[in-house]
């Protein structure tokens, strides 16, 4: 069979990126089913492709790859994340075959193992809190973040922030913070209280006037835009220098002001800083408040006529292993079955979610009523995307109409239509997202959702549209009998991660509406 | 299914793992030809894996280790196509036994593509570089390189396709060079 060489590799490409028509496919394939010859250039292109890949890696590895400031993945979750990305592996062959990909030369580490490994190297700190912060840089930082070198600001609020050498700070917007290194920051404006131990001893804070070197103490900085910059020391000492003046060391209890470049003596006033202690305390109050604003804005959805179902996983777990739907015409069908998941903290410490690790792990419902359109909605917490296909929500049936919803391998939103087309088996049509749960969005809770108002496919992420597709009209949209986080189908498509809260509606929800649900709901 | 015995588990267990790890890049290159793309193969090869471990009792030692594992991959693929992959477009089972039984001999030149490809990617200019990685990299994104550079998604796309014509060219004529020397 004639062939062009030239068409041939550029159908390979497309394969290669999954961009390729079915048009193209199929002749890919009549090229490959007839020349032998095209197949020997297939194959050299395939194994071109994985060498690609593995380049990439390694070079990624080796440390090539660009700063991303701020990359905000949580630090419990990093350390542990090299555990979850294969922990399927161990629940299908225990530990024994888990111990395969650790014994796997670094050179063979899939990439997402490298760029979890590059994301730590990066970091110099941890956001250990934050209360009530509104940046002014529109980055949203939730709790436990790591942060690289670059420049925090905060409007109002206050953070906590812990450096890799052991310095806490407390940082009380509106305030202007430079990371500069594990062991140092640069203060343009705001106030910060730090708490310096031992191991910690040398930790530097520049400012535009001065700069405190640290003996290994508690001390207080203040840079005002329109007052004389302070340092107040409440324990040990600390040496104040600054360009012109020559360093001074100040003991427990002085302070200093810098007033027309020179340096005045005040006493120390410890009132005048936000404490850990006190931090701390907002943080949990704060906590409390989100949680009671979202338990209100969660009865409002359960109550919407519209709802079909609406986990919250709030209720305890005795005597069965039950998920309640707390639509208040619930079917008894409609209450999920847990499978093999256990209880977890969900976005605030008093509000329960369900952990899905291990391939087992699932809730089985019924949803029987068919609709004209859905809202498919979900708070996620993603380990990390091992599979090319992460399971939200997946019909058992095939019929037409049967939904999947799912994340991607890059992160992306998709919903899968079934539509029968005489085939052996049904087609699924599909909306992707662009991809949003990428490797720093692991660890941090999201809320996922996609519409389907029986023309356009919308997926939206913490309430922001990242993608619109046409669909197909089926007759009806079917669920019936289901499984959240997983599959019936025997090719692994769970989900790793946990879920906080899980809702289906036979409408289609506005922007709006997803808006001031995210609003009410975010962590 | 017959499983190793409990005391010499340990030492089967060793000789998997270093069996697994020294055909991982030939069994991954089989996949590819099989599927069509890396995710894909990466799933099904760690399902494979599994399996592996379950029938290595039947593997005669001595013999061919990449050889018999792919006659597991084939079956987790063509099983992967039926029942994980329905949405997507897949290669018939008559062209994917043709694939397979070529592949498997074609597979001993896949650790000597990789060695030259090494080099060839040294030749490479860094806004090529900079696309493989957007391309090849978990969690990057070419459409994200294209709205940094303002260009069209399609543009990165067909820039790709020559970078793998050129580096296919390159691989095949270190190939030739070394074994004409």
């Amino acid at each position: 069979m004639n062939f062009d060489r030239d068409e041939l590799r550029t159908l390979c490409s497309a394969l290669h990126d999954s961009t390729i028509s079915a048009a193209d496919h199929a002749r890919l394939e009549e090229i490959l089913t007839h020349s032998a010859e095209a197949r020997e250039l297939w194959f050299l292109h395939c194994d071109i492709e994985t060498g690609m890949a593995d380049w990439a890696a390694m070079r990624q590895a080796a440390g090539a790859q660009k700063v991303v400031p701020f990359a905000g993945a949580s630090a419990p979750h990093l350390s542990n994340r090299s555990h979850t990305a294969y922990r399927w592996l161990a629940a299908a062959a225990a530990v024994l075959i888990a111990a395969i990909w650790w014994t796997r030369d670094s050179t063979t580490h899939p990439p997402q193992e490298t760029a979890a490994l590059e994301t730590k190297a990066n970091g110099i700190a941890v956001l250990a809190r934050a209360v009530g912060v509104e940046w002014t840089d529109g980055v949203a930082r939730t709790s436990g973040a790591v942060l690289e070198p670059g420049t925090l600001r905060l409007k109002s609020g206050a953070v906590l922030v812990e450096f890799y050498s052991g310095a806490r700070v407390v940082v009380e917007g509106p305030a202007e913070l430079r990371l500069v290194s594990a062991g140092e920051a640069f203060l343009q404006s705001g106030k910060i209280n730090a708490h310096v131990p031992p191991q910690a001893r040398g930790f530097t804070v520049g400012s535009p006037g001065m700069k405190v070197v640290d003996f290994g103490t508690d001390f207080g900085f203040a840079v005002g835009s329109d007052s004389a910059p302070e340092v107040h020391v409440f324990t040990g000492k600390v040496e104040v220098a600054s360009a012109t003046l020559a360093p001074r060391v100040l003991n427990e209890g002085e302070g200093v002001r810098l007033e027309r470049g020179a340096l005045q003596a005040i006493a120390a006033v410890r009132s005048g800083f936000l404490a850990e202690e006190e931090l701390v305390r907002r943080d949990s109050a704060f906590a409390q408040q989100r949680l009671a604003a979202w338990r209100e804005t969660s009865r409002t959805l359960s109550a919407d006529p519209a709802t079909v179902v609406h986990y919250t996983f709030e209720e305890s777990d005795a005597p069965e292993r039950r998920v309640t739907n707390q639509c208040a015409s619930a079917s008894p069908a409609t209450h999920g079955s847990i499978v093999g998941s256990v209880r977890t903290e969900g976005r605030w410490p008093d509000k329960g979610a369900l952990q899905f690790r291990s391939e087992g792990d699932r809730v089985r419902l019924i949803a029987p009523e068919p609709m004209h359109a859905v809202t498919l909605l979900a708070w996620v917490r993603v380990d990390s995307l091992p599979r090319g296909q992460n399971i939200l929500l997946a019909a058992d049936s095939e019929q037409t109409g049967a939904l999947h919803w799912l994340l991607t391998g890059e992160g992306r939103l998709r919903l899968e239509i079934a539509r029968d087309l005489g085939r052996p088996r049904a087609d699924w049509e599909a909306v992707n997202s662009a991809p949003f749960v990428t490797p720093e969005r692991f660890g941090q809770w999201l809320m996922l959702v996609t519409t389907f108002d029986s023309r356009t496919i919308r997926h939206y992420a913490n309430g922001q549209l990242i993608g619109t597709g046409a669909s197909f009209a089926p007759p009806s949209l079917l669920i019936g009998a289901a499984v959240v986080a997983n599959s019936s189908s025997p090719v692994l498509r769970q989900l790793s991660g946990d879920m906080d809260e899980f809702a289906i509606l036979s409408r289609a929800m506005s922007a709006d509406e997803l808006r001031a649900l995210y609003q009410a709901g975010h962590p | 299914m017959a499983q190793p015995e409990p005391n010499n588990r340990d030492e089967s267990h060793e000789e998997f793992v270093r069996l697994l790890n020294s055909s991982h890049r030939q069994l991954l290159g089989y996949l590819v030809s099989l599927l069509g793309n890396r995710h894909d193969a990466e799933d099904v090869l760690q399902r494979t894996s599994i399996t592996l471990w379950r029938k290595f009792a039947t593997f005669e030692r001595g013999t061919n280790f990449a050889a018999w594992a792919s006659t597991v991959a084939f079956y987790e693929a063509r099983n992967f196509q039926r029942m994980g992959a329905r949405s997507r477009l897949v290669f018939s089972d008559a062209l994917l036994e043709v694939l397979s039984t070529e592949r498997t001999n074609d597979i001993s030149h896949t650790d000597a593509r990789h060695e030259a490809l090494g080099h060839c990617m040294e030749k490479l200019d860094e806004a090529g570089r900079r696309l493989v990685e957007a391309a090849y990299l978990e969690g990057s994104d070419i459409g994200l390189l294209a709205e940094q550079l303002g260009r069209a998604k399609q543009t990165l796309y067909n820039k790709l396709n020559i970078i793998r014509r050129s580096l296919a060219d390159c691989v095949t004529r270190r190939l030739a060079e070394e074994g004409a020397r």
